[in-house]
């Protein structure tokens, strides 16, 4: 349960970590002084006769180490959170770091919910076990070592009854622990089932009701909310038995060493004063034991989140290498696909195969082809995501590896099938074409791309929130904003795909004019869904199996006759 | 519940007992009595020595079963007050609503165990302690009652409001967190292309800082509160010592009680001190009781529950406005048509027309304010919503599947149905091949909401589940969505026969198959715009015929 990797993390920490074992250290060493100062006044007043006037400077000193005692646990726990905070920072920097210079390609195999859970809820899993289990463990090593000292010191009897009874504890947990997963493992399958149960009847609380069942399952869930709790019950028995077991070693012991000391007391083997000491330490001594057991969850949900976190950290993944080349102002941008073949590492069959083709600036390219004809990949090696292994991308007859990524990613407007929209401000989102764009200027882009209208409409116009948790937005609405944004950026090569928006002509037509406005004089690359953008590209690509079938304009593959023609022919059944 | 509290004081008895009774032990001891003085002690030292953690246990398990039979009446009274609810009012913020109640549910475990009992075994012990000790001397009431007014009331009360000021806040930092990360994963392409990773790897890392500096801020409060009541407890146990010397040195206490009072002071305190970080579920269980509590009253009232000779498909709509909720704005207006059996109705239109909306209002998932619907000539208030929904066989765009079997989920829809009429409906749906490959047959489980199956076997189950129900109405919402072509074919041969004397309405995004239909309504923002046959509507080059020429244009490939 301690973790090397997390070790180390809090050792790049080690002022943090030096504090709380110290800290640690200083709890065990005030207890084992107040015990001594009790038993100190106890025994003066009780046997020697003392008064309250000579005891005075002993409970002077009493309160300060009790207020030391405190004082040290306040810090000690408020370092465990400070280490916690430093490493959490420090994770979700790296992991952030990580997760975008792996791109929206690497990035893309792992699951979006499983990335956010680990970027949220993963590191703050990893609190609870700096900020508790691991002081934990250090003052579970720290206190009872201290005190069996101190105890070594005064009585060598109690001191073998406590080195004795001490270990029983971790053998018990072990023991129980052992019988209990394989139980408990049963039953924490059943109980989730039974709680997604409950779940899905709530869920399909509709079609229920469609079929008139929905009354009868009152019946059900109050059935089943009882297996539930027997269940739940049956598996926290075996948490209770452990505490059980560990209370009653200590409270066994407690009652041990206070019948040996009182025996010996009586027949003058020891002092009261050194009796009273020892009794005072003994559940003090377990104590820090018992706690262990109960954070014991916290560390090991700290391990776990650190087992997905480190997964991730420690993922190859070498960034391709590009130039230093920067555009000129205004430059207009030809694009020579030249031969280009790529495979994807985990896969053996090549997503594309010698792929060739010129995209001109003014000219209208478009591209067409059934899903998984390597479409997106050949977008995602156009905006550099993505190093082709043989063939050449040249533009304006320079490789495209010789110039800075940065800069050819500014000479791109990218109209995604689906855009997203980021959790800020319409205006913010128009503005990531262009970062010191002023209003007006956005005013102006949406006005092109047909959105101004229904930006008006909303709650806040220009300053309502959208994306996760804002104002929803309907597919059609989506795309001009994301047109709006390719407006604003005004960039020589624009990459759109064209996603029909169903079967609305109202929309599709804004949409078709503010497209058309965009594509004047730039170098397109339309990845086409419709035969009227096919009909009026200059240059068709039909892309099948990662290959160009054929290109040309529609009336060149019409007459082709090939594979274009085909398709359009079996499908249309008229031209 | 009052078990639990009972045995929770017996268990903090048993400490103060087993700690006082050792130090009264060797108090006694080391005045050299004779052995048999010691035996009652020594017994009693033994027997709390055990019985102490024996009483624990049994305080832990009485508390959790109390809790856990609360928490399964709660759960049984949210549902049945959820039941009756429209589906637009249970699926309002995309389910949020379902999601909260099952933690909200959850989350009451921790008021029961941990708010509930606590406080009421600290109170009885203090009490006890006050009737103890007020034999001795009332300067000792003053200090007990001032720290377990400390540690019991104001540490809590503190640590709450601390809660309180910084859960807000922590909500929204973290909610934003949430939007920031989101965005970062789902948006990289956009991050990428728009050069905007670095400042939006900053607005994170900021809203990381603020999170960090909130959740510091409230560690300090919990380790601050905590750091008082332990405080409180060895300040106490430090006046209770002054005390006792002052009363041992005017010989009003024998000195054999001095240690004593000591360690039942210290020990008492096992039952105040944890109140404070249970505090710390004070403000999350409230706000979880306050949505548990105000889950809104069903508002339909209408119909008097009537159940009537089986009535046919014949069903009327007059000038229909229809809302989901009564604060909203109508989502259909104006709509008029009329369903009989035999008869085939399709509904087309952009999508966020308004199409799925007439089936919910067919189902009476609203409220319809304005025009009538009628079945058989009888108006729908005429009846119960339960009556009305017998009259209709769905297959929804969505069709939920539970976690049970095929068989299980097409027997949903009639439970008494022999062996041949499943073997009937499974074949029209077209699922009959697919339960052939299947190793358990019908007996397979679909998985969590389905998710074993793809969206068309989903699908054809719902069709199979519809078709068995032999309600008059069918009411089909894209129900070729997910299917190929030539499944779709043979789904709407399995169709036929179940269509001729049954009326039914056809939602469609594909204008195909349209040939069959006996009407077609074009439904634009909640209106029906246009209507006719298909060859009346392509004549009539309006809506419908922009459609077709959209959908014509569309490559034949997706």
């Amino acid at each position: 349960m301690i973790d090397k990797r997390l070790l180390r993390e809090a050792r790049r920490h080690s002022q943090w970590f030096l504090l709380i074992i110290l800290l640690g250290l200083a709890v065990g060493i005030c207890a084992t002084l107040q015990a001594d100062y009790l038993s100190r006044i106890i025994s003066g007043v009780f046997l020697e006769g003392l008064r309250l006037q000579d005891v005075r400077d002993w409970l002077s000193i009493l309160l300060v180490i009790a207020g030391g005692r405190v004082l040290s646990g306040w810090f000690l726990e408020l370092a465990g959170h400070q280490l916690a905070f430093e490493i959490k920072r420090d994770l979700r920097q790296r992991l952030l770091d990580k997760i975008l210079r792996m791109g929206p390609v690497a990035g893309a195999s792992e699951q979006t919910g499983e990335l956010t859970n680990l970027l949220l809820e993963g590191i703050e899993n990893i609190e609870p076990y700096f900020a508790r289990y691991l002081p934990q463990v250090c003052v579970t090593a720290l206190i009872p070592l201290t005190i069996l000292v101190s105890v070594f010191l005064r009585d060598k009897i109690t001191m073998v009854i406590l080195l004795i009874t001490a270990p029983l504890i971790p053998v018990f947990m072990i023991l129980i622990g052992k019988l209990a997963e394989k139980k408990s493992k049963q039953q924490w399958e059943y109980l989730s089932r039974v709680s997604g149960h409950f779940f899905d009847v709530l869920e399909g609380l509709t079609t229920l009701k469609l079929f008139g069942r929905s009354r009868e399952q009152i019946k059900v869930i109050a059935a089943m909310s009882q297996g539930f709790s027997a269940a739940t019950l049956s598996v926290l028995k075996i948490a209770f038995l452990s505490a059980l077991v560990l209370e009653l070693v200590a409270t066994i012991s407690t009652a041990l060493v206070a019948v040996g000391i009182g025996l010996r007391l009586l027949y003058s083997q020891i002092y009261f004063k050194e009796a009273l000491f020892v009794l005072l330490l003994t559940p003090d001594f377990f104590l820090p034991l018992r706690q262990l057991g109960s954070q014991f969850h916290a560390g090991l949900s700290g391990v776990s989140a650190a087992e997905r976190i480190y997964g991730l950290l420690n993922r190859d993944f070498t960034p391709a290498k590009f130039g230093d080349r920067t555009f000129a102002e205004e430059a207009d941008c030809t694009v020579a696909v030249e031969a280009v073949s790529f495979c994807y590492p985990d896969r053996d069959k090549a997503a594309l195969k010698r792929v060739s083709f010129v995209l001109k600036p003014g000219e209208k390219t478009a591209l067409i082809g059934p899903s998984g004809a390597g479409k997106s990949t050949l977008v995602n090696l156009l905006i550099g995501f993505l190093v082709q292994q043989e063939g050449s991308i040249k533009v304006n007859g320079v490789r495209l590896q010789d110039f800075s990524l940065l800069e050819w990613q500014k000479q791109i407007a990218l109209v995604p099938q689906t855009p997203h929209l980021f959790c800020c401000s319409v205006a913010d989102n128009i503005r990531m074409g262009d970062e010191t764009a002023t209003l007006a200027a956005v005013v102006t882009a949406a006005q092109a791309a047909g959105a101004h209208d229904f930006i008006q409409a909303l709650p806040a116009r220009y300053d309502t929130i959208l994306g996760d948790g804002g104002q929803a937005l309907s597919g059609g609405e989506v795309k001009r904003i994301a047109l709006a944004r390719a407006f604003l950026k005004n960039a020589p090569l624009l990459i759109l795909d064209e996603a029909t928006t169903g079967l609305d002509p109202y929309n599709e037509k804004l949409l078709d004019e503010s497209v058309d406005r965009l594509m004047q004089d730039k170098t397109v690359l339309i990845i086409a869904h419709r035969l009227s953008t096919v009909r009026s590209a200059d240059q068709i690509v039909v892309l099948a199996g990662g290959q160009v079938q054929e290109s040309g304009t529609h009336h060149e593959l019409i007459e082709q006759k090939g594979a274009y023609y085909t398709m359009l022919n079996g499908f249309q059944g008229s031209l | 519940m009052l078990l639990a509290v009972l045995l929770g004081c017996l268990a903090v008895a048993g400490n103060v007992g087993l700690l006082s009774l050792a130090a009264y032990l060797i108090s006694l001891a080391a005045l050299h009595p004779p052995l048999v003085a010691l035996s009652t002690a020594i017994v009693g030292v033994r027997f709390f020595g055990i019985v102490r953690a024996l009483l624990r246990y049994l305080e832990r398990y009485t508390a959790h079963s109390a809790t856990f039979s609360l928490m399964g009446m709660l759960r049984t009274w949210v549902y049945a007050r959820i039941e009756p609810l429209l589906p637009a009012e249970v699926q309002r913020n995309n389910g949020e609503l379902l999601t909260l109640l099952m933690q909200d549910v959850e989350t009451m475990r921790d008021f029961y165990l941990r708010l509930l009992a606590p406080p009421a075994v600290a109170g009885i012990i203090l009490l006890a302690a006050l009737r103890l000790l007020s034999e001795l001397d009332t300067a000792f009431l003053y200090v007990l009652v001032t720290a377990f007014f400390i540690c019991g009331v104001l540490c809590p009360a503190g640590m709450y409001y601390w809660q309180l000021g910084n859960a807000g806040q922590l909500l929204r930092t973290r909610a934003s967190l949430n939007g920031h990360i989101v965005d970062g994963i789902a948006g990289m392409t956009e991050l990428a292309a728009f050069q905007y990773g670095e400042k939006l790897t900053g607005q994170m890392i900021s809203t990381g800082e603020r999170l960090t500096v909130l959740q510091a801020r409230i560690a300090w409060g919990q380790a601050t509160t905590e750091a008082i009541g332990l405080f409180t407890l060895h300040g106490s146990v430090w006046c209770v010592l002054y005390l006792a010397v002052r009363l041992v040195e005017t010989g009003q206490l024998p000195g054999v009680y001095l240690a004593v009072l000591v360690f039942a002071v210290q020990s008492g305190f096992e039952a105040v001190l944890p109140l404070t970080a249970a505090s710390r579920y004070l403000p999350e269980s409230a706000a979880a009781a306050k949505r548990l509590f105000s889950l809104p009253e069903s508002a339909v009232s209408q119909g008097r529950a009537q159940r009537e000779d089986r009535l046919n498909g014949t069903v009327t709509l007059e000038r229909v406005e229809f809302r989901y909720s009564k604060d909203a704005s109508p989502v259909l207006k104006n709509i008029s048509f009329s369903l009989r059996p035999g008869r085939r109705i399709a509904v087309v239109g952009p999508s966020g027309a308004g199409k799925s909306s007439l089936i919910a209002a067919l189902l009476q998932f609203g409220y319809c304010d304005k025009g009538c619907i009628t079945f058989a000539g009888k108006d729908s208030t005429y009846f119960s919503p339960e009556a009305v929904r017998e009259l209709f066989s769905v297959v929804p765009q969505q069709v939920y599947l539970f976690h049970a079997s095929i068989k299980e989920n097409i027997l949903l829809a009639k439970p008494t149905a022999s062996q041949s009429e499943l073997e009937a409906v499974i074949s029209q749906a077209a699922l009959g091949e697919l339960i052939d490959s299947l190793p358990q047959g019908v007996d397979t489980l679909v998985g969590q909401q389905g998710q074993a199956l793809s969206g068309g076997q989903r699908q054809r189950i719902g069709i199979a589940r519809a078709l068995l129900k032999e309600a008059p109405v069918l009411l089909l919402d894209e129900p070729f969505a997910h299917l190929d072509t030539l499944t779709a074919g043979r789904v709407l041969a399995g169709l036929q026969e179940a269509l001729r004397e049954r009326s039914s309405l056809w939602i469609t995004h594909q204008l195909t198959g349209l040939e069959m239909m006996d009407e077609i309504l074009v439904v634009y923002q909640g209106e029906i715009v246009e209507r006719g046959t298909l060859r009346e509507l392509l004549a009539q080059q309006g809506m419908f015929w922009q459609m077709w020429c959209l959908q014509q244009d569309r490559l034949p490939f997706e």
